[in-house]
């Protein structure tokens, strides 16, 4: 336009200053035509489909050496048309005619570009601090464009990308086990596949382990019984079910029966010495303030044989304390002496540190306890491990270690602070290598501080706005603008923030059952081509 | 403030001007007959080309006895219900009451080899920019014609009758174009100064939709004015066409003036059936939709005006001419009404 006005001048009127044409052939479809550095726009033709999550391309190559490749996920599709006011809500004929003016606006969020570095003659991936040329065309994006995710990942594979509900089996999504003490979240509502995940990823920790690569000790709580053996009602496998890679895995279990029937499983035994008076505070209702004092007094005098001495002569004796207070908690000593994990001669626990810093996947079976039980055991293992890590701290080759809490909102809660072991470790663990897998379907209900401490949120479907709302203010990455996408993910979908991974990616998560058959067939594979030379793997 | 009781006046005045009272005394005084109204049999068939010509016009730079007009003249054509293409003509106009004359002389010397003076009254030099942006449409119609062939139908946004001067001749080329090559040639007006009424001027084409409806109620129609009671009578000197008054849809609420030269005002029942039979859309239900889009194909949106008036301002910033001097050369009320940053239009 500019070069049009400068010929205004001497010949102005007799000069035809343009003649356009525009016709089928010329349209602004799949172009950017808006908006800004934090938003893109483009329209398509009014009956094509693109889905929330889709990654597009965009190519602009307008300044020389400068070439970029945008690529941006799809926020929001809008219907839209040249027409302005309600004229879509007062059709009168019999016919619409210029399909070509409506259409639908689709709202991108820019994930970085991909630029071309000369020097190290590769193309890299930045975040983006420009727009695309307006009229820039837009594609979807292609394999290769995506191949740069490949070099992000980490070694724990759970899915594939997905491009809208499109499976990039190409792209396989993995988890890093040498973040995993920046903590893990994984959010879902019920039956939108929690446990699944955590089969997947168990089952990459037990490969891993199996194959003496392990970076990551995983202590896997199992309340439900179903991470074991699966569940033969709904058709699902469990960890057992992998027996590639049971090397990989070691099992406990607080049920007898469990533990007779399977020769890989163990029965869990807590040492009476293994518990520190704290560690019982999770096993009951609520504490008075005094009976919270005596407990504490109690621990503060550092007694490694103070269960062993009241369960022998069934008397305390703490300062300064009514007896009423005592009495108390003496019928509550009482009754933990009663559970039949507590053992006076064997403990599994430091068997079971030591697994953990080999890299194995421990599984506590906790099939038939109760809630308070299975905090109380959780907590303690947890403290034990903290401790034992914190021994350790100067070793910096040390594997890493994951405690996953199941309904972690409630030891994650914040509030009374009755519960703290696991609130230390999401604050401290890090230092020390530990880190906690907080499982819940309520992350609301998880205390806003320490949700912010997980550094590698797993996201699937959740439709409380106050949950996802929750997860946006405390995640590393912006999820804001996906919050439609996490509100309308199906079932194996996921949205995964992490570290080293520049944008929060979409999804699939694999089916247990069809990866462990996945995994048997690389297995097969691994052996036959290592056949007549020296197994990788070290034997069971 | 206006009281209340002067704008009870004035809504009366209103009321008076848009309501009919009384049909006898249309008929009365209009010399329209029922028998005037005559049904438009819908041509569903029609498979000709159908081109709808409209034009533009809005100043980009404005100063006290100059300004600068973009005219944007075109036309879009269709197939049925398809459309196919639209063309578009930009021109910067310089609307200068002592310096017009050869800005309309090389148009039409180069669009119709017409080589005559163009001369407009005193009255009419305030309407300059009007008046090219008309030549435009003339040369956009022009055009469409000749792309056209046997048969198909060419709309033009306004109307014939009125503008024969000072581009009768024009028109008349226009005409002959378009009889030689046996199309369709009609002028669709969007709005009309047609009045009745002895003692207050009453709008003629929306009470003779009123009228027409009643008598008309399921179907297109149409009624000639030849012969009328309506002011103001078509004073075209070589016009031979007829006006009309046309419905094109049944259950639309509005008519329309239609202008068809005289050799389309022969089979005029046929040039009806095929228009309404491309009025039906949802998009403008009752008005021939290739209008329509050529309507919001040409027109010349304040955004795109504003923009150019921007590059202006840079261009002349280029040759050393800023902000401050343009604001002097500039018409006061344009100061007045100067909102923000550099937008003086």
């Amino acid at each position: 336009m500019k070069n049009q006005l400068s010929i205004i001048g001497d010949d102005i009127g007799s000069n035809l200053l343009e003649r356009k044409i525009v016709d089928k052939t010329k349209t602004t479809t799949y172009k950017i035509i808006s908006k800004d550095v934090r938003e893109f726009h483009f329209i398509i033709p009014y009956d094509e489909r693109v889905e929330l999550g889709q990654i597009f391309s965009i190519k602009d190559y307008s300044v020389k050496d400068d070439e970029i490749t945008f690529l941006a996920r799809v926020t929001d599709i809008q219907h839209d048309s040249n027409y302005d006011g309600k004229w879509d809500t007062t059709l009168k004929g019999t016919a619409f005619y210029d399909e070509d003016q409506i259409f639908n606006r689709v709202v991108a969020e820019p994930l970085g570009c991909i630029t071309f570095n000369k020097k190290m003659g590769k193309k890299e991936f930045k975040k983006s601090k420009t727009i695309p040329l307006k009229f820039s065309e837009v594609e979807k994006a292609s394999l290769d464009e995506f191949r740069f995710l490949t070099e992000k990942m980490g070694d724990l594979e759970v899915g594939y990308l997905r491009n809208g509900s499109q499976v990039v089996e190409e792209i396989g999504v993995k988890l890093n086990s040498e973040i995993m003490d920046h903590h893990m979240g994984v959010f879902a509502t019920t039956g939108m596949g929690k446990s699944n995940f955590m089969k997947v990823f168990a089952a990459s920790c037990m490969k891993k382990a199996s194959m003496g690569e392990s970076k990551l000790g995983l202590l896997l709580a199992d309340p439900h019984g179903e991470y074991l053996m699966g569940s033969a009602k709904n058709n699902t496998k469990g960890l057992l079910h992998l027996s590639e890679y049971k090397n990989g895995l070691r099992c406990y279990s607080t049920n007898n029966k469990n533990a007779k029937e399977n020769a890989e499983v163990e029965t869990l035994k807590i040492g009476i010495r293994d518990i520190n008076p704290t560690d019982i505070l999770p096993l009951f209702g609520e504490w008075r303030p005094a009976q919270k004092e005596a407990i504490e007094i109690m621990d503060s005098e550092n007694a490694a044989d103070w269960l062993e001495s009241f369960k022998e002569n069934r008397e305390l004796v703490i300062k300064d304390i009514h007896e009423k207070t005592i009495e108390v908690i003496k019928r509550r000593l009482n009754l933990l002496l009663r559970y039949s994990y507590i053992d006076e001669k064997n403990s599994s626990i430091d068997k079971i540190i030591k697994q953990l810093k080999e890299g194995k996947v421990i599984l506590i079976d906790m099939e038939g306890i109760k809630e308070r039980s299975e905090l109380f055991l959780l907590s303690l293992l947890s403290r034990r491990i903290l401790d034992e890590y914190q021994k350790d701290s100067l070793d910096n080759d040390k594997n890493t270690c994951l405690i996953a809490i199941e309904e972690a909102q409630r030891v994650l809660g914040g509030g009374d602070g009755s519960i703290s072991g696991f609130e230390i470790i999401a604050r401290e663990g890090r230092k020390f290598g530990v880190g906690l897998c907080a499982i819940t379907q309520q992350p609301k209900l998880v205390d806003k501080l320490l949700l912010s401490q997980f550094n590698t949120l797993v996201i699937m479907g959740l439709g409380d706005r106050n949950d996802r709302k929750c997860l946006e203010e405390s995640a590393k990455q912006d999820l804001t603008t996906l919050d439609v996408e996490i509100q309308t993910l199906e079932k194996g979908e996921a949205i995964i923030s992490t570290l080293k991974v520049p944008f929060p990616i979409p999804v699939t998560i694999h089916l247990y059952e069809d990866y462990i058959k996945q995994l048997k067939e690389q297995d097969k594979d691994l052996n036959r081509s290592s056949r007549g030379k020296k197994l990788v793997r070290p034997p069971n | 403030m206006i009281d209340k009781t002067s704008l009870g006046a004035i809504a009366e005045q209103v009321k008076n001007y848009v309501l009919m009272d009384s049909i006898s005394q249309y008929f009365e005084e209009t010399g329209v007959r029922d028998n005037d109204f005559k049904e438009i049999i819908s041509e569903d068939k029609f498979e000709g080309n159908i081109y709808a010509v409209d034009g533009s016009n809005g100043i980009i730079f404005d100063l006290p006895s100059v300004s600068f007009n973009l005219i944007r003249a075109g036309y879009v054509s269709y197939i049925a219900k398809n459309w196919q293409k639209t063309i578009l003509f930009d021109k910067v106009f310089k609307a200068d009451p002592d310096n017009y004359r050869y800005q309309f002389e090389a148009d039409l010397s180069k669009s119709f080899n017409i080589n005559s003076n163009f001369v407009l009254a005193k009255t009419e030099l305030d309407r300059l920019s009007t008046y090219y942006r008309e030549l435009q449409e003339y040369i956009a119609l022009y055009e469409a014609i000749s792309d056209a062939k046997k048969g198909d139908l060419v709309l033009y946004d306004g109307d014939f009758a009125y503008w024969m001067d000072p581009f009768g001749e024009v028109l008349k080329m226009i005409f002959d174009e378009a009889e030689d090559k046996d199309l369709d040639l009609l002028a669709i007006s969007k709005s009309s100064t047609f009045s009745w009424g002895k003692s207050f001027s009453k709008p003629f084409i929306l009470h003779t939709g009123y009228v027409g409806s009643q008598l008309i109620s399921n179907n297109p129609w149409h009624i000639e004015l030849s012969e009328k009671n309506i002011k103001p009578q078509p004073r075209g000197k070589n016009w031979n066409g007829k006006i009309y008054v046309v419905k094109l849809h049944p259950n639309s609420e509005f008519v329309f003036r239609l202008d068809a030269p005289q050799y389309v005002s022969v089979r005029i029942d046929n040039a009806l059936g095929h228009l309404s039979a491309y009025s039906k859309s949802s998009e403008c239900l009752g008005y021939p939709h290739a209008l329509f889009r050529a309507h919001r194909d040409i027109a010349i949106k304040d955004l795109e005006r504003v923009h150019l008036n921007n590059l202006l301002l840079d261009e002349l910033s280029d040759r050393g001419v800023n902000d401050k001097y343009i604001r002097n050369s500039l018409n006061y009320h344009m100061i007045l009404e100067m909102k923000h940053g550099r937008r003086i239009i």
